[in-house]
């Protein structure tokens, strides 16, 4: 059991897993092209919550996604029977097989995958029932939101509006880092042959309980999100869905698709120490399992997309782990959750397609509201500005309450230099 | 025994409404009566019985533990306590694979409850805040028993437990993880009394189960590990297969698919229906999957095939929890069929998935 997440044996010779398409609904933009340009811009998707009745609290800023019309993004699913996750992640799938040229008709001749990732599952439905049991509306709960409330909809919604017959669907809820450990799921099932296609990510919708969970902890920021500045203040809650389309590595080359990137490998791990606290030799662990489970030693990373939820707990365990692991030669470790804010299932998801968009165009997306680094976490963040660079190898951090870590690792997969044999060098 | 086959199951507990640990289970199911335990404040359905989670724990503090999380606690604890000699220090290594459909809606209720009628809507108790992500008992069940092995929750409605058996026999074949708790949970409260009696209603025709809960573990070892550590196996999860069917499908579409996905565990395994021993349904309460999964079973098996084991009579609908009971049932068996066994789920959400189960 010492080998843990080592996997070096299962990696080889095992089918090559790459991105050929990219599915993100976030609050700063809807569609491949719309976020790579809010990363490229540095774009803030921080807005005042619509989401609840935010009175009394004293500040209400979150992430959310603005002018997301579920009828217009879906088209055979009824957007009345699912919750606002479920219709996330659905129009992410749509999105990322539109990106990735890929007919669901001809999808649906071969078996695939559908991995969701999600914290709260549907939390707004949770709260809407929370609500009329509160206010005495027993009578008047709609069995239609009852109906709603288990999460396995976020995956089996998927299936159903592409019309996808011979799928697995299956949703994790592992919190935070719930869509690394999706992403990493669909790689291992694809890498085993027992799929030959997987829609993989994570959704969650803006909801009450979490941030006024968050909020009584102390970690939701005022106004902005600014990860790893000495005066950071917390978090701020968001929402939305990144999907992914993966397919083995010869199956994108035969129909010459575009490939964003290759999954290298991952690591899991879980401290069982602290049900909300990070642990820093847990993540060490999480780190060195990707690392060793990529074939990828760790001076040949050139990036970091952060968990850097911006509380002081995490960014400074997050930073220390990554020194640890990498001495002093730390790449750019940025987090687009100053952009974005924590969307929870969909962070790692989102934060997985902003690593597949930098390695694919050459920029490091920034960290943004950034005034002066914290010489604790002593990390460059890359602060404001995107930054031009060549990226051959990135690795996508998530931490989640309950211990659990979860970090993915990809490659650039141009045919003269296949990741793995840039990785292997 | 093949050390390169597996994963294997080699031991395995459960709270149930028989009772805490395996063998109230077992004399349970034997002795053929589901008593209904009912509980005037948190409704109608099959609690489990017998559940003191302060003595059963004592002396540690659960003072922030919510029922669900004690449910998982308890499970864990029987089967390591169980397996502690051949565990040894090793149990700090183990992992934990646990289904559950939404976490525990009971803590997730109470604490949203606060927001609305507390001075503030933060006057939150932030201790019951762990409580309320669906991880929250796979994580604390883990902190409790010191578990550092990987640590995963999987979700699939009534097929959560048998996707989550794919999910933790696939962590073992990638050599990720030896030895692995893998279970389900399921926790019957007044939000989800409520909550599923207003569904039940508009049933086309009246529930079959009532509402249960429940919580079963299996250990589960890769071969090597089993050999290497000599616990004997009770059953290996053979094979797997899933499926969705959509809402614009015709009626006749679930039995139709759920039949191919049996008839294709079968193909794959080079198994001639006569061979099924045993078929562990899902009958989860809601006539029209019911009916599909027995139509579903008579076609692909015939309907003299496969001796039929219909454990959600006797523990009601444990939703994500059900179908761990029902591979419980056929392990609890007094007089095992060496034979091939199936284990079948429909659910609400149109999948589908069925398990082959070898001795």
């Amino acid at each position: 059991m010492s080998a843990g997440l080592a996997g070096d044996g299962a990696a080889r010779g095992a089918r090559r897993v790459v991105i050929t398409g990219i599915g993100p609904v976030s609050s700063i933009g809807i569609g491949a092209e719309r976020f790579a340009r809010g990363l490229a811009e540095a774009r803030s998707g921080v807005r005042p919550i619509t989401a609840f009745d935010t009175a009394g609290f004293a500040h209400t800023n979150g992430c959310e996604v603005a002018d997301f019309d579920p009828a217009a993004r879906l088209a055979r699913l009824d957007p009345d029977s699912v919750g606002r996750a479920a219709q996330f992640a659905a129009a992410a799938a749509g999105l990322a097989l539109r990106d990735a040229g890929v007919d669901p008709a001809r999808l649906a001749q071969v078996p695939g995958l559908i991995s969701v990732g999600t914290t709260d599952g549907e939390s707004q439905d949770l709260d809407r029932l929370t609500e009329l049991c509160v206010r005495g509306g027993l009578d008047e709960l709609p069995p239609r939101l009852v109906r709603r409330v288990p999460s396995s909809w976020l995956s089996a919604s998927v299936a159903h509006e592409f019309g996808l017959r011979d799928v697995e669907a299956v949703t994790l809820p592992t919190a935070c880092a719930a869509g690394n450990y999706a992403i990493g799921y669909a790689y291992d099932v694809l890498s085993l042959g027992e799929a030959e296609y997987a829609l993989c990510g994570g959704a969650d919708a803006m909801c009450r309980k979490t941030f006024a969970g968050f909020y009584r902890l102390g970690t939701i920021a005022p106004t902005a999100c600014a990860p790893f500045d000495v005066d950071r203040r917390g978090i701020l809650t968001g929402e939305g869905s990144g999907m992914l389309f993966i397919e083995p590595y010869e199956s994108a080359v035969r129909r010459g698709a575009h490939i964003y990137a290759e999954i290298l490998g991952y690591g899991l791990s879980c401290d069982a120490r602290h049900p909300v606290a990070p642990d820093r030799s847990s993540i060490v662990e999480c780190m060195r399992r990707a690392h060793r489970n990529s074939a990828v030693r760790p001076e040949q990373i050139d990036l970091i997309s952060a968990h850097g939820t911006g509380t002081k707990a995490n960014d400074l365990t997050e930073a220390a782990a990554v020194r640890e692991v990498f001495a002093d030669a730390a790449p750019p470790t940025v987090s687009i959750k100053s952009m974005i804010g924590h969307s929870m299932g969909a962070a790692s998801a989102l934060s997985a397609i902003a690593c597949a968009v930098a390695v694919d165009r050459g920029f490091i997306p920034p960290t943004i509201n950034h005034v002066s680094t914290d010489p604790e976490c002593g990390l460059d963040c890359v602060p404001n500005t995107a930054r031009r660079a060549d990226l051959r190898i990135v690795q996508n951090n998530a931490f989640a309450f309950g211990g659990n870590n979860a970090i993915v690792l990809f490659g650039r997969c141009d045919e003269r230099t296949p990741a793995r044999e840039v990785a292997a060098a | 025994m093949d050390p390169a086959a597996g994963p294997y199951i080699t031991g395995w507990s459960a709270l149930s409404p028989f009772g805490v640990g395996r063998e109230p289970f077992a004399a349970g199911l034997a002795a053929g009566g589901g008593e209904a335990v009912t509980d005037p404040e948190h409704g109608p359905g099959l609690r489990v019985r017998d559940f003191d989670p302060a003595s059963l724990l004592a002396p540690r503090s659960i003072r922030t533990l919510d029922r669900m999380t004690l449910m998982s606690i308890t499970v864990a604890g029987l089967l390591l306590d169980e397996h502690a000699d051949s565990l040894g220090p090793r149990s700090g290594s183990v992992g934990l694979v646990l289904g559950t459909s939404t976490g525990s809606i009971d803590s997730i209720v109470g604490f949203t409850k606060d927001t609305f009628v507390q001075d503030k809507p933060y006057f939150v108790d932030p201790a019951a805040f762990p409580n309320t992500v669906i991880n929250g008992v796979a994580g604390r069940t883990a902190i409790w028993h010191g578990l550092r092995g990987l640590n995963s929750t999987v979700s699939a409605g009534h097929l959560t437990a048998l996707a989550t058996l794919r999910y933790a026999t696939r962590l073992i074949r990638r050599g990720y993880a030896e030895t692995l708790l893998v279970g389900a949970v399921e926790e019957l409260s007044a939000p989800v009394a409520l909550a599923a009696g207003r569904l039940r209603e508009t049933w086309a025709a009246p529930a079959r189960t009532s509402l249960g809960e429940g919580c079963v573990m299996f250990l589960v070892d890769s071969g090597a590990t089993a050999r290497r550590e000599g616990r004997e196996p009770l059953a290996a999860v053979a094979d797997l297969a899933f499926g969705v069917t959509l809402p614009d499908d015709p009626p006749w579409a679930r039995a139709d698919h759920l039949a191919g996905l049996i008839e294709s565990v079968l193909r794959r395994n080079g198994l001639e229906p006569d061979r099924i021993g045993a078929v562990s349904l899902a009958q989860s309460g809601e006539s029209d999957l019911d009916e599909a999964e027995r139509q579903a079973l008579d076609r692909a098996l015939g309907a003299d095939h496969g001796r039929r084991v219909q454990v959600s009579r006797q523990v009601g609908d444990c939703f994500s929890a059900l179908g761990a009971f029902q591979l419980a049932a056929l392990l609890a068996e007094a007089a095992p069929d060496a034979r091939p066994a199936l284990v079948t789920s429909l659910g609400a959400d149109g999948a589908a998935a069925c398990a082959l189960i070898t001795s």
